[in-house]
């Protein structure tokens, strides 16, 4: 089964992504802010073999944008964890932003859930692991 | 487009996200409060204030028209928007203005949620 990630501090945006990827037989963690998804990205990959990280842009403590950049800069083991960053920004500043820390894809909330679900099966298709 | 009445969880949820308009609201009005009175000049904390109603439009514009609520999401990324630019010297006519238009928004969908959504 694919473990998800999904960093969102919106909790009814959380819950409905939630219940809609499990729905489709995924499994998903939810971490509250980006400091929680560090931890959860820092835990040994043997017991948190994460296929995808969904990563909200706005978030307290650390933003989608500063987890990003840890990610790939200094988590050898998880660098190369495809991420979709779900997000409300979607100037070309900010897209240009995500793309040059590592982003993989993007999605603008709001967002219809049967989309986010093609894109995650996209994503999980296309390289990550079981 | 979502079914939210074929669904008993899906439906369950956007109940729950509608649950949480009063408290949303309460928030807004007491923001509001605080920024009677306070003029037209720039605000010594403007910026600081101008973050903290951003994340409470910010989080309606991502999630309300998610669940359906299409006017109040409009509404609040409208704000969001413009506090996104704002200078740490807005001032708090300015900032009670977006909060004002948003507890309208806000106060619209407690007392009739369908007011709010998309029909």
């Amino acid at each position: 089964m694919f473990r998800i990630l999904l960093a969102e501090d919106e909790e009814h945006i959380a819950k409905l992504i939630d219940y809609k990827l499990r729905k489709e037989g995924l499994e998903v963690r939810i971490a509250k802010n980006g400091q929680e998804a560090v931890s959860a990205l820092e835990e040994p990959v043997s017991e948190q073999p994460f296929s995808l990280l969904i990563l909200d842009v706005m978030m307290p403590i650390l933003d989608g944008w500063q987890v990003l950049k840890k990610l790939r800069t200094s988590m050898e083991e998880r660098k190369d964890l495809p991420v979709l960053m779900l997000t409300a920004k979607s100037s070309e500043m900010d897209l240009a932003k995500s793309a040059e820390l590592g982003a993989t894809r993007f999605l603008k909330k709001p967002f219809d859930p049967a989309a986010l679900h093609r894109v995650v099966v996209e994503m999980l298709e296309s390289g990550a692991k079981s | 487009m979502i079914d939210w009445e074929s669904d008993p969880e899906l439906r369950a949820l956007r109940n729950e996200f509608a649950a949480s308009f009063p408290e949303r609201l309460g928030a807004v009005r007491s923001f509001a409060q605080r920024l009677r009175g306070q003029g037209a000049g720039p605000h010594p904390r403007g910026g600081e204030l101008a973050q903290e109603l951003r994340i409470l439009a910010h989080n309606l514009a991502g999630a309300a028209p998610t669940y359906g609520f299409q006017r109040l999401g409009e509404i609040a990324a409208e704000i969001d928007d413009r506090l996104s630019e704002s200078e740490a010297s807005i001032s708090a006519d300015q900032l009670l203005a977006d909060a004002l238009l948003l507890e309208k928004a806000l106060t619209s969908c407690v007392e009739s949620p369908a007011s709010g959504a998309t029909p």
